[in-house]
């Protein structure tokens, strides 16, 4: 109804002078997007110490055969995550959103509590659980069976994948969870009707409204996957395989060869956007109607006995990716030395203790995770939101093109993203190599798409009838967007603003490459002591992480009045 | 006559100030320098042969002893410590004040590149002669040395099977059971891996990858995995593992018969720091015999004149040492790290 009216409005108003605040905005996207792609392009083709153009680092980065062992793996590791996180999430997503299984708030919170793990401290745990010898998985069938051997060996490819996956299914629960919550129960009710049962409707009827946010969600877990560094420094290093986030690093030890580094990334950003452009298709020639946000009943399938082998398969995986880790690294973070074993005179809370008071850089680290994150988050909300105002309300010719910068990131693998900002902005005359603000910037661009696309959503649900009659009562733009649309949005704003700092909290693979000594994250500090074999410290670390992670989710969720993470595409 | 007496006694307060840093500190010496290093307040240390919490804890009693002027520990294994070192320099973007790495070929490299500052600390002339001899007389000196040697799980492995030699190591029984640090991370593990080649040829680690070792990155890694019986037996440094062992931890340590591998740290100021002077305080105190002491507690070798190492261990004379120099370290790691990568995949 409303297609033709942006075309009125604009006529109507031929110029706004808040026009040069929208350009400064998409100005700020240039910058954070843009550029950091072109220069890594452009140091892709140039030669190391002349910067005259060549095509010699693509041969250099893919001549060797270890070099093109590592990107295969990385894709085989990608996709064996993406398959067991469909398994995991769908599932669950499922029975959570569609059916009468019990417990579904704790379901919630525990998958709440694998989002909020970083990886790299869930591969610690699960070293120290399925480690071939000593895990005590293995030690638990050794003396339960009287084998010799582990069952279990987290050191192996197997091992690697799934792990990442353990941590990574929040992604897809999310994305799916909130498709189907939308999904009405009329068309289940025809399909009941006319005599599918409970499988073949949630198979030919439910699932199938959800694809397009199954895929999407598939394809960020795909990304996430092959962009994960301190997973695969733990365990393909010991595992004696590389992928392609271990072999970015190298090339990056002596002698430096960023433009290599640059070179090997560059077919990745390729790859994935081809695996985008696949998912677009398969998504625009289908209709999608029901996925409308209106009206329909919305009823939970009763499954029967069923609901207690979903909840037994939630719980199962539920508690290997967060009940069992955490219950070994708590007995690390309290322990004087992991390797004696749970005894009374092994227990100590010196490692919190340690960290808090006398450390010299972990209260440091912490504080700058939270704060980096904090202001990464802040940066992506306000850009994003801005963006996706200017492009629903049409304010700038080539909104089109804005929307899809905002969205571009996503496109960009942690890693690459990192190497790109370094090409742009480590070397003078930026010279932001080792500051804060490169940091920032990297996170704030790293996590835009869930600011826009939270944004946007929240933005779609406003109707521009309120905003008009502000202004036909003589108020501008400005007094239109403070007081109507903020107070409108303020709590769908809130919940975006956590799903960035959550993840930018925990973000290793782009600090890895562009921290300094006086801004090192935890997430480098995990890595740091992992690297020593300082387990103890480690766990209660990671401890500290979750506490404060959880009581700000905490806060916000008492703002919100509701779980903001689950339920956000929802009235 | 009194001209004579006034020589003499020049000539032997000469000769006290010559003795003093031995015993006393050597930066005391040096009123103008404290005064500027407090101006400038702080200092960053970029450490690799130490494990963190000693390195914050050597960061402390420099302090301690130069109040007002703090240390900004990052401690990481000797590779990446200078994979940093270069970023920073190749970004204009100078971070270190301080540089210590394990891998002692870095040194030689940086100075030839210019990026080193010249500097000679006063205490320079009481490093042990084998010490001094690995240094570079004004622009870096070794302030640490640890034997790299044989750790084994005390409460896992019996006495008859705790491993004497390298070659030891390749025995099947040990299959899946062996750690090591890996090269390309740890400085150490770079210079170990080359004393055993030099003594055994690449062989010993085609054969060594038949038993599947565990590699870690640190030369930290292997005591770690060995503790909590994760791995049996593998390579450690002395000075972590007498940590360890103060620490509770179920470790044992052997001389290989075979010969150790000494792995040195040298410590050196880049071109640019940004707190020079702090930096050079910072080197004299590293050459001081307090900071001495306290690294041969944790079990490194005394560097110093005059410092007696950590009570019961056996003295550094009475072993096998696989010698090695600095110009076979700077051509043969990087080779052994390629080496590595082949044999063992990763």
């Amino acid at each position: 109804m409303s297609t033709s009216l942006p075309a009125i409005r604009r006529r109507r108003l031929p110029f706004d002078p808040l026009i040069i605040l929208w350009v400064v905005l998409a100005a700020v996207l240039i910058v954070l997007v843009v550029n950091p792609l072109f220069r890594l392009v452009q140091t892709s083709l140039q030669d190391t110490d002349t910067g005259a153009f060549t095509w010699m680092n693509y041969v250099t980065a893919y001549s060797r055969p270890r070099y093109i062992t590592a990107m295969l793996n990385s894709l085989r590791l990608g996709a064996g995550v993406t398959v067991l996180c469909l398994l995991f999430a769908v599932p669950m997503a499922w029975a959570v959103s569609r059916t009468d299984m019990p417990g579904k708030g704790i379901i919630r919170f525990l998958v709440l509590g694998a989002f909020v793990t970083p990886p790299y401290l869930g591969a610690i745990g699960w070293i120290l659980l399925a480690g071939p010898n000593s895990g005590w998985l293995n030690r638990a069938w050794m003396a339960a069976t009287g084998a010799h051997e582990g069952l279990f060996n987290i050191y192996s490819f197997g091992g690697l994948t799934f792990n990442i996956a353990i941590y990574s299914f929040p992604y897809l629960f999310i994305f799916t969870t909130a498709a189907l919550d939308l999904v009405s129960s009329e068309m289940e009710d025809a399909a009941n009707i006319l005599g599918a049962g409970i499988i073949r409707t949630t198979l030919r009827v439910t699932l199938p409204m959800a694809l397009p946010a199954i895929l999407g969600g598939a394809i960020v877990t795909f990304l996430e996957a092959i962009a994960l560094f301190g997973s695969p420094a733990l365990i393909a290093i010991p595992a004696r395989f590389n992928v392609v986030t271990t072999q970015l690093l190298q090339f990056f030890s002596q002698p430096i060869r960023a433009e290599v580094a640059a070179a090997y990334a560059v077919p990745l950003l390729l790859i994935t956007v081809v695996m985008f452009g696949l998912q677009r298709q398969l998504v625009r020639r289908r209709g999608f109607v029901a996925l409308t946000g209106k009206g329909g009943e919305r009823r939970v399938m009763q499954i029967g006995p069923w609901r207690w082998v979903m909840l037994g398969y939630c719980l199962l995986i539920l508690s290997l990716s967060v009940l069992l880790p955490y219950i070994v690294l708590g007995q690390a973070a309290l322990s004087k030395a992991w390797g004696r074993g749970m005894s009374l005179d092994n227990l100590t809370l010196h490692n919190f203790t340690y960290l808090l008071f006398e450390h010299d850089t972990a209260a440091q680290s912490v504080i700058n995770s939270f704060t980096y994150a904090a202001a990464a988050a802040c940066i992506a909300i306000t850009l994003g939101l801005s963006i996706a105002y200017i492009a629903s309300r049409r304010l700038l010719p080539f909104a089109g093109v804005l929307s899809f910068l905002c969205m571009a990131p996503f496109v960009v693998p942690g890693i690459v993203l990192a190497i790109a900002f370094y090409s742009a902005y480590a070397p003078p005359p930026f010279s932001l190599y080792g500051t804060a603000t490169i940091l920032i910037l990297a996170f704030a661009t790293r996590f835009l798409p869930i600011g826009y696309a939270n944004a946007d959503a929240a933005i779609r649900t406003i109707n521009p009838e309120m905003e008009e009659a502000v202004r036909i009562l003589g108020g501008g733009r400005l007094t239109a967007i403070r007081q109507v649309l903020a107070p409108l949005m303020k709590r769908n704003l809130i919940g975006a603003w956590l799903l960035v700092f959550i993840p930018a909290t925990r973000e290793l693979s782009t600090a890895m490459f562009l921290y300094g000594p006086k801004t090192r994250t935890m997430s480098v500090m995990l890595m740091d002591m992992s690297e020593e074999g300082n387990f103890e410290s480690l766990a209660a670390l990671g401890f500290l992480l979750l506490v404060s992670t959880l009581v700000i989710v905490g806060i916000a969720t008492a703002l919100l009045g509701r779980d903001f993470m689950l339920r956000r595409e929802k009235q | 006559m009194p001209l004579k007496i006034t020589r003499r006694h020049a000539a032997s307060s000469l000769a006290a100030l010559l003795a003093v840093p031995n015993i006393a500190r050597a930066a005391a010496d040096n009123p103008a320098l404290e005064a500027a290093a407090h101006d400038e307040g702080t200092l960053t240390w970029y450490i690799a042969q130490v494990d963190a919490q000693t390195a914050e804890n050597l960061g402390r009693a420099f302090t301690q002893a130069n109040p007002g002027v703090n240390v900004g520990v990052i401690r990481t294994t000797g590779q990446v410590a200078y994979q940093r070192l270069l970023m920073d320099i190749k970004n204009h973007t100078p971070q270190c004040d301080v540089f210590s790495t394990t891998d002692i070929s870095h040194m030689p490299i940086l100075k030839e590149r210019h990026e080193l500052t010249e500097y000679t600390p006063a205490n320079a002339a009481a490093l042990l002669p084998p010490f001094a001899a690995l240094s570079d007389p004004g622009f870096s000196y070794v302030t640490n040395a640890a034997r790299y040697f044989l750790i084994y799980n005390k409460d896992k492995v019996k006495p008859e099977d705790v491993p004497r030699s390298w070659t030891d190591l390749l025995d099947p029984k040990w299959k899946g059971r062996v750690a090591t640090g890996h090269p390309a991370f740890s400085g150490c593990t770079g210079t170990w891996a080359l004393g055993v080649k030099k003594v055994h040829g690449w062989e010993f680690f085609e054969k060594l990858a038949q038993n599947n070792p565990r590699i870690g990155r640190s030369a930290v890694d292997p005591m770690t995995l060995i503790n909590a019986g994760e791995c049996l037996v593998g390579v450690g440094a002395a000075n972590n593992a007498y940590a360890s062992i103060d620490k509770g931890n179920p470790l044992g340590v052997v001389h290989p018969s075979d010969g150790l591998v000494l792995c040195v740290t040298p410590s050196g100021i880049p071109a640019h720091p940004p707190h020079p002077n702090a930096g050079k305080l910072f080197m004299e105190w590293l050459l001081s015999p307090e900071y001495a002491r306290m690294i041969t507690a944790d079990g490194s070798e005394p560097i110093l004149e005059g410092i007696p190492p950590r009570p019961g261990m056996p003295p550094l004379g009475d072993q096998k040492v696989i010698q090695l120099t600095v110009e076979e370290i700077r051509k043969g790691v990087p080779e052994v790290i390629e080496q590595w990568r082949d044999t063992f995949g990763s």
